[in-house]
């Protein structure tokens, strides 16, 4: 029983993980180019006419608010899509609002706002964050879904190489749920820890819950911190079913 | 050539002259006769009057205008003009009374009828807050105090390059109409392009109208792209 639960939450753990490590992997990756980075921005607007864009050259900071249309930001891999987006060159901070969505090929997000600083890789996704992993094959193509993350507010530092997602965690994998308040990936120490009264569930009907759940994916151990709560369902063929 | 021939060619330059002197005031208030007679007097030296006319506009009680040029030409058609060469450090002023611009040009044309200037070779508008504006041509028209460009234009602005195929500058505003194949590139590299722009120049604002493209370098400024700030003005 006890090896069910370590190998259900290891799993979820190693899916959770694998997206944050994908979500660290793609810039990174942009980093080794030696070809100039940058970002291209694309301002969408039917209307010739309508004012779109406030550029402003002593301070180099960019207001892009399109009437009618939207802007496309695109730097290698990601493309990043808002209705409205403030740019500060100098701090190499963008905002997007309204509408906000992010693509990788193997990534999806959608948030209410997103602060996008390219100079350090950070990612801050606000409100109603919706994020989809996707398996992918060799050639980049999208083949299901892997996975799905919902939070208030999810954050990706991807030279530090730790993700944060605050308030109203749910992550969505296969089979399995997990609920908490915050989740922490550090790729350094390689854990994940959940907390704030967490609760795990897989689709067979197992549940537990409990203030902190850490996983340690050097050692596959998954440690739950009190108080406790588990209620497991028996194997299938067992006519034996209950509550722990 | 004779002394007779001497003194009617002065005769004919001096007439030339004061035919340029009433083609600045035409329309222009408060244009002094005294004032210009007092600038160029052409009994003192004949030659240097036409090779150095020197004329002032005033409009509203203010002066508009100071130029001092080269005639070549006075052209009497349907559209009567006089062609100038050797504009050198005409002065345009502002509502204010304020200098705005100082203007340098190879040559031009000076119409009677609408009063426009026209600017040709090597032409550049420059103020005192470091914006130059500089292209094949460019019409100053004293009624509308905006100043056209006639081709491709490139404005220098203190912290960015702008270039454009037409622009069209209001004096009174100083709002600027950009329009067709706008390239911006600011001091940090960044490079805008797009089909229609104002820019402010008190606020070193540019607002673009409809799809735009903008392409901002990561990690400093493109290495190609070097606005001197301390070049300007």
């Amino acid at each position: 029983m006890r090896q069910s639960w370590r190998r259900a939450l290891k799993a979820s753990a190693v899916a959770v993980v694998m997206m944050v490590g994908l979500s660290v992997a793609v810039p990174s990756a942009v980093y080794g180019q030696e070809q100039v980075d940058k970002v291209l921005i694309r301002i969408y607007e039917q209307d010739a006419n309508a004012k779109t864009t406030s550029f402003n050259l002593a301070t180099n900071e960019i207001h892009i608010e399109p009437q009618t249309g939207y802007v496309e930001i695109t730097r290698a891999d990601t493309k990043l899509e808002s209705k409205q987006v403030d740019y500060a060159q100098k701090d190499q901070r963008a905002v997007l609002y309204r509408e906000v969505t992010a693509q990788q090929p193997d990534l999806d997000l959608a948030a209410d706002k997103l602060t996008v600083t390219f100079d350090d890789d950070i990612y801050v996704a606000e409100g109603n964050v919706h994020l989809i992993q996707w398996n992918i094959d060799e050639a980049s193509q999208r083949l299901d879904q892997k996975l799905s993350l919902d939070a208030d507010t999810v954050t990706m530092d991807n030279k530090a190489e730790v993700v944060h997602a605050v308030g109203n965690v749910y992550v969505e994998e296969s089979d399995r749920r997990i609920w908490a308040e915050t989740m922490d990936y550090n790729q350094g120490d390689d854990m994940m820890v959940f907390t704030g009264s967490v609760r795990v569930e897989t689709a067979d009907g197992n549940k537990i819950t409990g203030n902190q759940v850490v996983v340690d994916l050097a050692t596959d151990e998954a440690t739950v911190f009190g108080p406790v709560e588990a209620e497991f369902i028996l194997e299938s063929g067992s006519e034996d079913e209950g509550e722990e | 050539m004779t002394g007779k021939q001497m003194i009617l060619l002065g005769v004919v330059i001096a007439l030339v002259a004061v035919g340029i002197w009433q083609y600045a005031g035409t329309g222009q208030e408060e244009t002094t006769t005294e004032e210009k007679s007092k600038i160029i007097d052409p009994e003192e030296n004949l030659a240097a009057a036409f090779s150095s006319v020197h004329v002032v506009g005033r409009k509203e009680g203010r002066k508009q205008y100071d130029f001092t040029f080269d005639v070549v030409e006075q052209v009497e058609d349907k559209v009567s003009f006089a062609v100038f060469s050797n504009l050198v450090d005409g002065k345009i002023y502002g509502t204010d009374g304020d200098l705005q611009y100082r203007v340098d040009a190879g040559w031009g044309k000076w119409y009677e009828s609408s009063e426009n200037l026209e600017l040709q070779q090597g032409v550049e508008l420059s103020t005192a807050d470091g914006q130059v504006l500089t292209g094949p041509a460019f019409v100053w028209r004293a009624a509308e105090d905006t100043i056209e460009s006639k081709g491709r234009v490139d404005v220098q602005t203190p912290s960015a390059q702008v270039q454009a195929d037409h622009i069209v500058v209001d004096l009174a505003t100083d709002e600027a109409v950009l329009t067709d194949n706008i390239i911006v590139s600011d001091d940090l590299g960044s490079i805008l392009t797009g089909s229609k722009a104002v820019y402010r120049s008190k606020e070193e604002i540019l607002e673009v109208m409809g799809p735009a493209e903008i392409e901002v370098i990561i990690g400093g400024a493109r290495n190609e792209t070097k606005l001197a700030k301390s070049s300007q003005g």
